[in-house]
């Protein structure tokens, strides 16, 4: 790979087509028609894949509340779609069945969301320990929401809590999610803290969605936590696939961090087979 | 697709009191970005001057003899007591040489835009078609954020109050764009600047609905990623004619307008 290659097609509004990108966090909206309490547009998963297509994003790792669009959209789109099994702890008796259907239909990862859509349960309490049980037993990483925006964020999922669970189930990889840092107040303060975590334990890796908002979180994270840690994802359709693109492609980072980020390191956590120039 | 001249509509120096890593806060700093970035031009206010008129000074004393950034003066939009003449104060903006104005919400009453309490600055902008850039809007940050803002009736009064003032929204969030539509439908004179929105395509959204006419390219920097407005120009769906828009050119209109 040339030195400039993906900004000097990101300034050309090219597809980054020699480079493998994972998008670590998109949703699929549900089915087309459906309205949200939010409204973003172009929201449907053939939208999505339009979208990817234009940035040259091979894959998306997704997530939905109920999971069954998760699937539905995997089926249709095997090679671009990777479903992650989306937990709620409050049910605990449905939780492992729920897992092993889900991954037997070939999910390859988890998305926990402690302190919001009604679940409010604490990533520490009791009914999450099958959850990551099942994660160490398969080795597949486990994506868990991350913004100290609330009480309830700080008691829920705050960066230092999920360092404390990694701890214990070493053999699964943790991903913090916006790298704990979805307020715009406090965003460098539980930056540090998700870099806390990271730089502590193994097993903990970094998923900077959403955070393009903020000047030079690339640069800050490759030097604090190194590349390999950090974790491409865009949040889409809620925050743009092109604005996490555009926060990578122009960051002052070495092309080989920003294919590590990009991809790699997705790859890797995926047990994903990667040639040399980055395709599966 | 041929790269547009990019003219960036939002730009800061100066040390605010909670700075990201790696900001950068003077003009050398912001040109030496400019450079790595591939941008032409940019607006750029003093961050001392959002607390302190002086600010303006200094930012005058920092940008003098550089001509790829134009100055941006900030004002308190209740403005009776400090300058009781507003027309005094734009005309000296004006004389020197500086074509933007920015307001960011007071602490206390931001949302007091009425013609009593700010009718004369207003109109003193709208006589001379100097751009007013509004920070700090509930349409122009993060949802959760709970410091005070002007709201999106706010954003209505100034427009429909005064139909000649072009109006900004500085730091468009991507959540706003179910009341951002009735607002712009309804304020033709009202504009938005998209460093923050960061919704699914929204740019080319923005130019189904609106028009790439009311678009502007801003970076947020040093607060902001750049790189996310950049590719938003860049990798959006609309043609060259309103890339270039976007891009710069209706910056490039708006100063020329200003009389």
């Amino acid at each position: 790979m040339e030195a400039s290659t993906i900004r000097a097609r990101v300034d050309k509004g090219l597809p980054i087509t020699d480079v493998l990108i994972i998008d670590g966090l998109v949703s699929i909206p549900v089915e087309p028609g459906n309205t949200y309490a939010s409204y973003f547009p172009f929201n449907t998963a053939q939208d999505e894949l339009i979208t990817m297509d234009r940035l040259g994003i091979d894959k998306a790792c997704v997530i939905t509340f109920d999971n069954d669009p998760t699937l539905r959209a995997m089926e249709a789109h095997p090679d671009r779609f990777i479903g992650f099994c989306f937990v709620n702890p409050n049910y605990p008796n449905e939780v492992v069945p729920l897992l092993e259907r889900c991954f037997d239909a070939g999910m390859q990862g988890i998305k926990l969301h402690p302190a919001a859509h009604t679940h409010y349960y604490p990533i520490d309490g009791r009914n999450y320990r099958p959850v990551f049980e099942f994660a160490a037993s398969r080795g597949c990483p486990i994506l868990i929401h991350s913004g100290p925006r609330t009480e309830a964020d700080l008691r829920m999922n705050r960066p230092s809590l999920i360092a404390k669970v990694a701890a214990w189930y070493p053999d699964a990889p943790f991903i913090i999610s916006h790298c704990g840092a979805y307020d715009p107040k406090e965003t460098w303060d539980a930056l540090d803290e998700a870099v806390e975590a990271a730089r502590t334990y193994e097993n903990v890796y970094l998923n900077f969605n959403t955070l393009a908002r903020y000047f030079g979180v690339i640069e800050y994270l490759v030097e604090k936590v190194g590349a390999e840690k950090v974790i491409f994802g865009s949040d889409a359709p809620q925050h743009c696939f092109i604005a996490e693109v555009g926060h990578v492609a122009f960051a002052k980072v070495s092309e080989a961090d920003k294919a590590k980020i990009f991809g790699l390191n997705m790859a890797r956590l995926l047990g994903m087979a990667v040639e040399i120039g980055g395709s599966t | 697709m041929t790269r547009p001249e990019f003219f960036d509509c939002n730009t800061r120096i100066g040390k605010p009191g909670k700075p990201g890593p790696g900001a950068f806060h003077t003009k050398d700093g912001l040109l030496r970005e400019m450079d790595y970035l591939g941008i032409s031009e940019a607006v750029v206010h003093h961050v001392a001057a959002v607390g302190a008129s002086a600010g303006n000074g200094r930012l005058l004393d920092e940008i003098a003899g550089e001509t790829r950034l134009h100055g941006s003066w900030v004002f308190p939009p209740h403005h009776q007591i400090d300058f009781p003449d507003p027309g005094k104060a734009v005309e000296e903006m004006l004389s020197l040489g500086v074509k933007v104005a920015r307001i960011f919400p007071p602490y206390y009453h931001a949302g007091v835009v009425a013609d009593w309490a700010s009718g004369r600055f207003f109109r003193a902008l709208e006589a001379h078609r100097v751009p007013l850039m509004i920070s700090g809007s509930q349409l122009g940050k993060h949802p959760d954020d709970t410091r005070p803002s002007y709201s999106a009736q706010n954003i209505y009064d100034i427009c429909q109050s005064y139909p000649s003032l072009p109006v900004a929204i500085v730091h468009l969030n991507w959540s706003a764009t179910r009341i951002l539509h009735p607002l712009m439908q309804s304020c033709p004179n009202l504009l938005v600047e998209i460093s923050y929105y960061s919704s699914h395509r929204g740019v080319e959204f923005l130019v189904q609905q609106s028009g790439a006419e009311r678009i502007l390219f801003g970076t947020g920097m040093p607060e902001t990623s750049p790189g996310v407005a950049l590719a938003l120009v860049l990798y959006a769906d609309v043609s060259e004619e309103e890339r270039r828009l976007i891009a710069g050119d209706n910056l490039r209109r708006l100063l020329s307008e200003v009389e």
